[in-house]
Parts: C-alpha cells; sequence; structure tokens
C-alpha cells in the first residue's frame, strides 16, 4: 500500500459482528483499507460480502445492540471514530462524511419538503439562519440539476432519478471531505444511472471530494473510480488502482467477476457464472472462504487461510497462490 | 378537493339507508306496541288502534319506512319522540353536543397518553419499560369500562370526595366519563404508535437523518413521529366516531345526558323514533367525521393531497408516484 | 379508500347491531331501576294505593311520619338521585302516571285529603273535612288559607277545574275513570262535591295520590295551558315551587315559602332531583355526599349498604304483597286441576321465598293482605304454611302428573331469585319450571294474554280500591286487560269483591275480604308469597324518612 499519498480515511484490522441471540454473522474480517484525499475507491463485491457493513461501520451507524465492531481502528484524518462519542460522530455525520443509500425512493422523508431536508444538514452544521439554509438548498437542487424552485416539493413529487439527485444534493450540502456511497445506481434505470454517475463524478472534481462508491457493477467501477478494491465473505480479497486490478486481476474471484461480464464484444453461448453460493457468514470455515467456489484451487486451499500480499507495488491479493509454497502445493 | 368531499357525503346516503332499514326491521321484530307504551296499561282497544293509525303503525313497514325517509329528506324532520312528543332532532342536538365533549376529551386522554407511551415503548423496545407500558395499556383495555368506571366513582367521588359520582352540572362532572373512556382506548394507540414507530425508525430516511448528523431526539421527533403518526390518527379518527355511539354504557353509569344515554333510554322505553334518530345522527356524525380526519391527514402525509384530489384510491405507505 | 367505506358501513351496521343487544341486556339489567316506570304503570292497572311503614328491621331506617313537624328552614339543597328522568311532570293533562313523576308533583300540589301510611287513616289537607252525600258523591269542605302559586286564593273552582283535567287525557287512567266530571260541582267558593262513578268508600284514600293534586285553572293557563304545563308546572299550592328542568340533567324544585301549614314548611330552600340510572352509581353519589338520597334501590342491593356507616339504608314494606296466581283458563290443564295447584303451594319454602325476595329482612305472607292493613285477615297459620314435599307428590299423583310436569313462570329480570327457588322446591316434587324472562313490553303483552302457567304479581292491599283483587274480576278478565292472575272466575267471587269494596263498613268489609280469601284458600287460586319492600340509600345524617302513595318517599320532609 502506498504510503505517500495524503490519506484521507485509514481502516485497520476492522472486524464487524452482527450477533443475535441465535448466531454471531462475521460481516466484516479483518479489513485494512487506505483512502487518499481525492480519491474515488471503488467497493466491489456480492451482496452479503460485508460493503455496506464496512460504510456503516464508518459512519457510526451499525445497527443498534446487533452490530459491534469487535476490532480495529477507523482513522478520519488521523483521528479514530471508533474513540468517538455519538455526539461527536454527530459532528462528522453529514459534514466530514456523508452518506448515500441505495435506495432513493425511500431515503427521503415523506413528509417533508426535499428543501427542508437539505436545509436540515446545513442548519446542523452551520451556524446560519433557516433561510439562509433554504437558500443553500435552492443552490443545492440546482447544483444536482433540479430547478431551485421546487424546494417546497415533497419527495412523492420527483421521479426516482430526481430523488436521488436530492439525495445527493443532501449528501454535498456541507461539502463532505469524504462521500460514501452505497449502490447510488442500483435502483435507477439504465438511462438515469449513467446520468447521475457522470453528475457524480463531475461534483466529485469539482470539489475534490474523497469517495467509497460500493456497488456490484464492474462497469460502474471502471467509470469513475480510481482504485478498487474486491470484497469477498467479509475480507478484502484484491485491491489496487483500477488498472491494476482490471487489466492484472490477481485473485481467483475477481477473475471470475470478469468471466460473468456480459460483454457485447465477444460471442459466448452463455453468461459464466461463479459455481457454488457464499458462504454463509455466521459459520465461515477456517481457510480460505472462496475455497468452495474457485476454479484454481489446490489441495491446500481447504487446509489454510492467509493474509492479503502486496503481488505488485500497491497491488494486494490474498490468496494462497502467492504464498511461496504454492507450487508445492498439491 | 370539493369532489371528493361531496363524493364522500353522498355516501351518506347509502350508509343512512342501510342503518335505517336496520333499526325498521329490527322494530318489526320486537315485541310490544308502540302505541300501548304510549298510552299506558290502561288504554283500551280503540284508543290503541286510533293511536296506531295517528302513528302510521298500521301501514306496512316498506311505506312507514318511506315515509320517514321521505320527512328526513324532504324537512330534516327525524321523527317525533313517542315519550315527550318532542322532535327527536331537537332532543338529540344538545346530547350531542355533550356528548362530543367527552368523546372529545376522552379521545384526547386517550392519544396523548397512549401516545407518549407508544413512544416510549418504541425507543425503550424489549426492557422491562416496554413490558410494563403493555401490561398497564392492556390493563385498561380489558378490564370493562363499566367497571373502571365504578372504581373510578368510589376513588374519586366516594373516597375522596374530589369529583362528582354523577352528573355534568359542574364542568367537573366531565372529567371521570371521559377519563374512563380514554383509559380504555389507551392500549390501542400505545400498540399502534409503538408498531408505527418502530417501522418508521427502521426506514431508510430516518438513516439518512442520522447520516446527516441529525441528533436522536430530533430523528423521534421531526423525522419517525409525524410519519409514524399517519395510522394513529387513522385510529383516532374512528374511535371518535365510535366513542360518541359507543359511551352509551358509561353515559349510563355516569349519567351524563348524552346522547348514548338517550338511545339507551330510549330503547328501553321503545321509544323507536328517538333510537332511530339517534342511530342515525350518530351515523352522520361518523361519516362526517370520517371525512374530516381523512382529510386532516393531507396535513399530515402531503402524499395524499393527489390521490384524493384525483380521487384516486390511497395507500399512505406507497403512494403511486407519477413522473415529476 | 374503498375499503374504508365498507369499514364505515359495516361499523354502522354493527352500531345499530349492538343498539338492539343493548336494548335487552340494558332492560333486563336495569328493571329494578328504569323499568319502575313502565311495571307501575303495569301495576295500577291491576292494584291500588299505599301505605307505608316501615320495618323497622335496618338500623338508621326513619319510620314513615315518625319525625316530629318540622318548622325550620335552612338555605340548603337536597339532591336526589331517581332512577330514571320522567317524560312529563303532571301526568294527568297527557294521560301519563310514571312513578317518578308522581313524587316530584306530590311536592309541588296538595290533595283533598292525605293519608297516613302508618295506619292507612285518611287526614284533611286542602280539605278540612267531608261528608258522603250518597255512595258516588262526596262533599268536601275547603280550606280557605290556601294560596295558590299565581297567589290566588284556592276555590272550589279549582277542584272542579282538576277534576275536568283528570277526567280528559287521563280518562282512561286510574286518574280519571273512577271520577264522574259530570256530577262534580262546586257548592260554593268553598266546598265542592266530587262524583265518582262506582260506588267505593275508600276511593277517599286513593285521592291522596299526587295525581289527584288540586290546580288552578289560572296558573295552568299562566304556564301556557294544560299540556305545556305538563313540562312546566308553575302549578299548586305544595311546599315546593317547581323551578327548572334541565333536559337529561336534573329537575330542581325551590321552598314556597307561602307555604299554608306553617308547622310543615320545608326545610331545605332547593330540592334538585338527578337521573341516575344504575342503582350503585346511585348509591355512591349518596357516599360521596353529590346527593343526599339515592332512591329506588334494588333490595338486594340496598342490603348491601346496611353494613355501612356512612349512608343509612332504608327498607320497608308499603302495602304490597307479592302473590302467586295460577293461570286457570283453558289450556292449562295442569294449573287448572286444584290437585296440581295444591301440590305447588305445598312444594314452596315460602320462607326461603320471603328471604329471597327481601334480602332476608322479610317474612312469608300467611294472609292476601299486608299485616298493616285494616283489612289483614291471617288465613294460613305458620304451620300450613310449612314445606311439604310428599303431601305435593300424593297430589300430583291424584292428578295423574306422577311422572312429572313442565310448567312456565314469566317475569321481569328482578322476580328471577324468587322463581329460582320455587323451581328447586318445584324439582323435588318432580315438576320442571321453565322461567321466561322478558323486557317490560313483552312481559306486559304476555302477563295481559295469560301465556303463563304461574305468575308472580304484587297487588297493593292498603286500602280498598275499585280496583281491588282485579284478577278475579271478570270484567277484567274479559278484557284481558289484567296483568297476570287465574284468568278464571266465578260470579260469586266477582260479585264478593264487588260488595266488599262498596261496604261502607270497614270492620264489616275485613269480615267480608277473610271470606273470599278462604274461598282462594280452598280452591288453591293464589299462594300468598311476602309483603314486597322498597329500599333507599339516604345520607347518614338525613332524617324525616316520609313515604306517599305506593311507598313512594315523600321528598318534602327531609331535613337534618
Amino acid at each position: 500500500m502506498s504510503e505517500t499519498k495524503e490519506s484521507i480515511l485509514k481502516i485497520k484490522n476492522l472486524v464487524i459482528h452482527y450477533e443475535t441471540d441465535e448466531e454471531v454473522v462475521e460481516a466484516v474480517n479483518n479489513i485494512s483499507l487506505d483512502i487518499g484525499k481525492g480519491e474515488v475507491l471503488g467497493l466491489v463485491g456480492e451482496t452479503g460480502a460485508g460493503k455496506t457493513t464496512t460504510a456503516l461501520g464508518i459512519m457510526g451507524l451499525l445497527p443498534d445492540k446487533v452490530g459491534h465492531v469487535v476490532q480495529g481502528n477507523i482513522f478520519l484524518e488521523g483521528e479514530d471514530l471508533l474513540r468517538k462519542s455519538n455526539r461527536e460522530m454527530q459532528k462528522i455525520r453529514g459534514k466530514k462524511i456523508s452518506m448515500i443509500f441505495q435506495d432513493p425512493m425511500t431515503a427521503l422523508n415523506p413528509v417533508k419538503t426535499v428543501g427542508d431536508q437539505i436545509a436540515e444538514v446545513v442548519l446542523l452544521h452551520n451556524h446560519c439562519s433557516k433561510a439562509e439554509a433554504l437558500t443553500r438548498a435552492q443552490e443545492m437542487l440546482a447544483m444536482v440539476g433540479i430547478v431551485p424552485e421546487r424546494y417546497r416539493d415533497y419527495p412523492h413529487q420527483f421521479s426516482g432519478g430526481m430523488k436521488q439527485r436530492i439525495v445527493i444534493a443532501i449528501a454535498l450540502a456541507c461539502e463532505p471531505d469524504l462521500l460514501i456511497a452505497d449502490e447510488p445506481t442500483t435502483a435507477l434505470d439504465v438511462t438515469i444511472q449513467a446520468q447521475i454517475l457522470d453528475m457524480m463524478r463531475k461534483l466529485q472534481r469539482e470539489h475534490g471530494t474523497s469517495m467509497i462508491l460500493i456497488t456490484h457493477d464492474l462497469g460502474v467501477v471502471a467509470e469513475i473510480c480510481d482504485h478498487c478494491a474486491v470484497m469477498y465473505a467479509g475480507e478484502i480479497v484484491e485491491y489496487g488502482t483500477l488498472e491494476q486490478v482490471f487489466d492484472r486481476p490477481k485473485h481467483p474471484y475477481t477473475r471470475a467477476l470478469y468471466q460473468s461480464i456480459p460483454s457485447l464484444d465477444k460471442d459466448v453461448e452463455r453468461l459464466h457464472v461463479i459455481p457454488g453460493l457464499v458462504p454463509d457468514p455466521s459459520n465461515l470455515p477456517p481457510y480460505c472462504s472462496f475455497c468452495e467456489r474457485c476454479g484454481e484451487k489446490k489441495g491446500v486451499c481447504s487446509k489454510y487461510d492467509t493474509s492479503i500480499v502486496e503481488v505488485e507495488p500497491g497491488h494486494l491479493a490474498k490468496c494462497l497462490m502467492y504464498s511461496p509454497s504454492w507450487k508445492e502445493a498439491e | 378537493m370539493a369532489k371528493y368531499v361531496i363524493k364522500r357525503l353522498l355516501l351518506l346516503i347509502p350508509i343512512l339507508l342501510g342503518v335505517s332499514a336496520i333499526i325498521f326491521v329490527l322494530k318489526t321484530l320486537t315485541p310490544g306496541d308502540p302505541a300501548r307504551q304510549i298510552l299506558g296499561n290502561d288504554a283500551t282497544e280503540e284508543q290503541i288502534s286510533a293511536k296506531r293509525e295517528e302513528l302510521g303503525l298500521n301501514d306496512p313497514v316498506i311505506v312507514q319506512y318511506v315515509r320517514y325517509v321521505g320527512n328526513i329528506v324532504t324537512r330534516g324532520d327525524f321523527g317525533t319522540s313517542y315519550r315527550t312528543n318532542e322532535p327527536v332532532l331537537s332532543e338529540i342536538i344538545p346530547r350531542l353536543w355533550t356528548s362530543a365533549k367527552i368523546t372529545l376529551g376522552a379521545v384526547a386522554i386517550g392519544a396523548i397518553l397512549g401516545i407518549l407511551l407508544g413512544i416510549l415503548s418504541a425507543l425503550r423496545k424489549y426492557t422491562w419499560v416496554d413490558s410494563l407500558v403493555l401490561v398497564i395499556s392492556m390493563f385498561f383495555q380489558s378490564v370493562p369500562e363499566f367497571v373502571v368506571g365504578l372504581v373510578l366513582i368510589t376513588v374519586f367521588a366516594v373516597k375522596l370526595h374530589i369529583l362528582p359520582a354523577a352528573g355534568i352540572d359542574t364542568p367537573l362532572g366531565y372529567i371521570m366519563p371521559m377519563l374512563c373512556i380514554g383509559l380504555s382506548s389507551v392500549a390501542s394507540y400505545t400498540r399502534i404508535t409503538r408498531s408505527s414507530m418502530l417501522e418508521v425508525l427502521s426506514e431508510d430516511y430516518i438513516r439518512t437523518a442520522r447520516a446527516k448528523g441529525q441528533t436522536e431526539k430530533n430523528i423521534t421527533y421531526h423525522h419517525a413521529l409525524r410519519n409514524a403518526m399517519i395510522p394513529v390518527a387513522q385510529s383516532i379518527g374512528t374511535s371518535l366516531g365510535n366513542s360518541i355511539g359507543g359511551g352509551m354504557v358509561l353515559e349510563t353509569v355516569f349519567s351524563v345526558p348524552g346522547v348514548g344515554k338517550y338511545i339507551v333510554d330510549s330503547i328501553n322505553q321503545r321509544n323507536y323514533p328517538s333510537v332511530l334518530g339517534g342511530a342515525l345522527v350518530i351515523a352522520i356524525v361518523l361519516t362526517v367525521i370520517n371525512l374530516l380526519v381523512d382529510l386532516s391527514f393531507i396535513l399530515i402525509d402531503p402524499r395524499l393531497k393527489s390521490t384524493i384530489i384525483s380521487g384516486g384510491a390511497s395507500k399512505p405507505k406507497k403512494a403511486k408516484v407519477a413522473e415529476a | 379508500m374503498n375499503l374504508k367505506k365498507v369499514t364505515a358501513l359495516a361499523l354502522v351496521g354493527a352500531m345499530a347491531l349492538s343498539l338492539a343487544a343493548c336494548g335487552s341486556t340494558g332492560t333486563t339489567a336495569s328493571t329494578a331501576a328504569t323499568g319502575a316506570g313502565a311495571s307501575g304503570s303495569a301495576a295500577s292497572a291491576a292494584a291500588a294505593a299505599t301505605s307505608s311503614d316501615t320495618t323497622g328491621t335496618v338500623s338508621g331506617a326513619k319510620g314513615a311520619n315518625q319525625d316530629a313537624a318540622n318548622t325550620t328552614a335552612t338555605d340548603e339543597t337536597l339532591t336526589i338521585g331517581l332512577a330514571s328522568e320522567p317524560s312529563a311532570l303532571w301526568g294527568a293533562p297527557v294521560g301519563k302516571t310514571e312513578n317518578e313523576a308522581q313524587i316530584i308533583f306530590s311536592a309541588l300540589t296538595d290533595r283533598l285529603v292525605k293519608v297516613d301510611h302508618t295506619t292507612g287513616e285518611v287526614k284533611p289537607d286542602l280539605a278540612t273535612s267531608w261528608e258522603w252525600v250518597d255512595s258516588k258523591h262526596c262533599k268536601f269542605n275547603l280550606r280557605t288559607d290556601v294560596t295558590m302559586t299565581d297567589g290566588t286564593p284556592l276555590t272550589a273552582d279549582d277542584v272542579v277545574y282538576s277534576v275536568s283535567v283528570w277526567t280528559g287525557a287521563s280518562a282512561n287512567t286510574d286518574t280519571g275513570r273512577f271520577i264522574d266530571a259530570a256530577t262534580t260541582k262546586a257548592d260554593d267558593d268553598h266546598t265542592v262535591t266530587i262524583g265518582f262513578n262506582t260506588p267505593a268508600p275508600d276511593l277517599l284514600s286513593m285521592l291522596d295520590w299526587s295525581n289527584f293534586g288540586i290546580v288552578s285553572e289560572d296558573e295552568v293557563n299562566a304556564a301556557g295551558g294544560a299540556e305545556a304545563a305538563a313540562n312546566n308546572p308553575v302549578l299548586g299550592s305544595g311546599k315546593y315551587k317547581f323551578k327548572e328542568w334541565k333536559r337529561g340533567q336534573s329537575i330542581t324544585l325551590e321552598r314556597n315559602d307561602n307555604y299554608w301549614d306553617k308547622d310543615w314548611k320545608g326545610y331545605y330552600k332547593t330540592i334538585v332531583f338527578t337521573f341516575t340510572s344504575d342503582a350503585a352509581a346511585r348509591a355512591m353519589a349518596v357516599q360521596s355526599g353529590d346527593s343526599q338520597v339515592a332512591y329506588d334501590m334494588p333490595v338486594s342491593q340496598a342490603s348491601t349498604y346496611l353494613a355501612s356507616t356512612d349512608v343509612q339504608t332504608v327498607m320497608y314494606t308499603f302495602g304490597q304483597v307479592g302473590h302467586l296466581w295460577y293461570n286457570m283458563s283453558d289450556g292449562h290443564d295442569a294449573t287448572q286441576n286444584q290437585k296440581v295447584r295444591e301440590a305447588i303451594d305445598k312444594a314452596l319454602d315460602y320462607d326461603a321465598i320471603a328471604q329471597v325476595g327481601t334480602a332476608g329482612t322479610g317474612k312469608a305472607a300467611l294472609g292476601y293482605f299486608d299485616t298493616d292493613s285494616k283489612y289483614y285477615n291471617q288465613t294460613y297459620t305458620e304451620d300450613e304454611r310449612k314445606v311439604d314435599v310428599e303431601g305435593a307428590k300424593a297430589l300430583l299423583k291424584e292428578a295423574g302428573y306422577e311422572s312429572g310436569l313442565e310448567l312456565t313462570a314469566i317475569g321481569l329480570q328482578d322476580v328471577v331469585p324468587v322463581y329460582t327457588v320455587m323451581q328447586e322446591n318445584l324439582r323435588a316434587v318432580g315438576i320442571t319450571l321453565n322461567i321466561k324472562t322478558t323486557d317490560t313490553a313483552q312481559f306486559v303483552q304476555d302477563a295481559f294474554g295469560g301465556n303463563y302457567d304461574i305468575i308472580d304479581v304484587g297487588e297493593l292491599t292498603d286500602a280498598r280500591y275499585p280496583t281491588l283483587l282485579p284478577f278475579l274480576r271478570s270484567a277484567n278478565i274479559a278484557s284481558g286487560y289484567v296483568i297476570g292472575g287465574p284468568k278464571a272466575t266465578t260470579d260469586a267471587i266477582d260479585s264478593a269483591i264487588e260488595t266488599a269494596i262498596e261496604e261502607t263498613d270497614e270492620a264489616k268489609a275485613k269480615e267480608e275480604l277473610g271470606a273470599i280469601e278462604q274461598t282462594m284458600k280452598e280452591q288453591t287460586i293464589v299462594s300468598n308469597l311476602y309483603p314486597e319492600m322498597h329500599a333507599s340509600v339516604i345520607a347518614k345524617d338525613l332524617k324525616g324518612y316520609t313515604t306517599i302513595e305506593r311507598g313512594f318517599m315523600d321528598p318534602t320532609n327531609f331535613y337534618k
């Protein structure tokens, strides 16, 4: 991992469990991440890989009583967020880190005008009057491409894409240092998706905001990210710059993902599907969790686990094949 | 909007026809001759039949029914009380007002207590506070109102002498009936508020508010509560109507001259015009209240406005949204 | 929203149904209280006036007229909880007799005479003296110091006017049907002759009833005419004046400070009547101090307050005896059979019945009349009233019912405890008793029509009213308008009753009635049950508990 860049967020050995009376779900298993200022990190993985949990962990919004950070640190500009009080976190959320959630349809309060909902975050983090906050709200609406006069309208009067623009406006209203976007376009039509992504990229560049983009869509990552981290069963299995991960994928899972992308160029009879299922996170194996589905596995893969290693400068992967003993293994 | 209101008011017609028809049928099925009821047991057969003729009781039920409905429509005449010979409507109106005051007070007591307890339960879900609230509110729901009423009388009137035992000669007389009806509805408001709060608190927009850095208190009261109040308001609307007619037992226990007691007394006296008039007036009030409640939802839930204006089906939870 | 409409409609429908449901349960539950109006008038068809004498078995109870005259007047208010609101206060012009109206109207007006309810003696009231001109005409001399509400003095014309009201709208009720308006006339300013259409010396006792209150035409006209005055009775010369009627809430009377009898002025400046149909709530209002009198308490309920130290419980007999009649008309083969009637008479445990009927304070009746009545004859010995199961079984066997028999008794909800005792008694001799309880209207219909085998009905027996023993009068049986009774009689009995009613000599009348009772005993026409009781709960410091007609309390004599 490059130590030269100026980092905004540094995650170290983060472990998050969901604990219920019946079981313990190991949602995030010992991950470390580093996001530089102005950098856009794509966090890729299947549903249930722990992407959203990681994001909620950063926000301090893990479900009450159930979600626990078991170990690790999350440093925002050097300060450990996990040591902050709830009150301190409230000052950080919306101001320093903002988050956009998956479904714009339900992310807005149906009984408040969109102007009020944007102004709310402004009022929370800035010393200003309600009128000033509403002016800011209108600016933000204009910024995301909505007629500012519509600030008096209610969410149900907007389409899905426009709602997501409003959600983005809320997230960016206080010019946060870090924006976490959790599948921001998944719920939208394809044409709208592109518009939203374009707008996000534009805004990100204009403001120099760092961003974590959570998605299961590699295409989206390719379009907007600088770096990419691939998550599988709560672990980061591969991390690197966009080209490293896309051009020279090192982890069998990443490689399998690429094969599962439908391609317009190649004429394949049927889409490649990764066989098997994601392992039950409440019952993870003591060895490589991708082992059961891996096409390149050897006998040792079901015996040991390994840690993530740097396979080329700045490019990390977590696979036994990069361990010294791989060649001898059967 | 006006179209919607008119449409809803037109609904009164089938409702009133239904109610009056039911009571007319019951009237013909119940024993006892109203004419004899009026004239007493000493009356001769000739007097009875003369009275029956005068009251139109000899006509077929359907003729009586049509005449009754006709009088209401053309003259606003709900009939004349057999007992007092006063127009039923003029007897009911002041009683309705009394009942309305008690109902409003009772619903206010029930709703305020219920909502507060419901919020408390939701915020402290699965703790002993939650269980305690459940037990207390269920207690008042399961114990019959008149028992609570008699207990209240014993405590506040007989033992403590701070409230009158019966009657509404002083404003203090309203307290116990209101409390009694109110307490019995606390449980349902608590439950509705609790489940609705829990549901709303798990909504995405609450997470959005948290992500904004909003405080839990403001999230509870500014974001969650208003949304959570929609089903509560619906139930308040229903109970407003129900209590007006449903306070009969308690109005009797507390000797409140309300419309409920009026109907109970009239039933005992075989005073059909009063029973019928009372039931119809309650049905009208119920319908109008329901309408007002529905209209008031627009204030709480802006999503309903478009659906109500367009007269379409409304589902507060997932309003179908036109592409803006 | 469609669903909501449907729900609203369904709700309304359910409401209507529940109304009807409430109707039936409400009636039965409160028969003892609210049913008083209806059953009272039902009884008046069958029976007559009153006597009131308290049993004295109850600690703290005040006997009727046992207190000294009260001349103190205070500014205090007396609140009396009644079971129901009357529909009119002056019943005569609207043809009504409701108990609550009688009670209130008695405070507003005076009658020509008043009855001492402890002795049955007829005493002067507005009339100082009277004299029977013939068997149907009685001449009354009026007081000269009485003023009506409008300040004018009482004259004979006022009495004549009053009679015309009684015989108008109330011509068919007990208020009007025995009075002959045509032969009623003012002899001079203070002498009036009232005509009666049936000879009955004890009609004088009847004139004590509050529906015979004397009013003047002028004050009635000032109140808006007779019908309007029924609801706005600024009338009469009584101890209290009508002040206000808040519909549904209360009726307020104010002391008449010009009352002619200076020794019996009202102690309370104001009397407020409130209406609480629930008896427990009525009593609790007394306990709480909101009111001073809870009137018309069911005896069983009142007895629960006997031990209470914060209120007084007044329980008293009032001249009405409960009787069990056997339907002897065709279609009722079993009860038409004297052996069956005798068997039932022997099987019943009269002490147990009396205990249940009077909450343990009363005794079985040994005659048709109340023991305090002038006409009481002990027709049975205590031994004759003992349970005789074997004798009953033998009689049933003789009658051909050894294999059992099914009978139906009808009544209002309040007689169920008594019927239940009978049911047990009769089960022991192989008779199955079906108890059919209905609401007042249905009961009246069934009782008129004879849809029963046995029926428990009370009759007021404190005087020989013209309605005495109506169950055995052929005219009543022919018309059907009598509540209960055997629905059969003989000419001998019918004429014996008529003779007893018309008898001018009281001692002779008592003998004649004794003879009728013997006939009834020999033929087992009726089984005498027990003297019925009234009960009220009153504030503990309240004195002057007295009664008027039919055991109603007198609201005007209370003091502290």
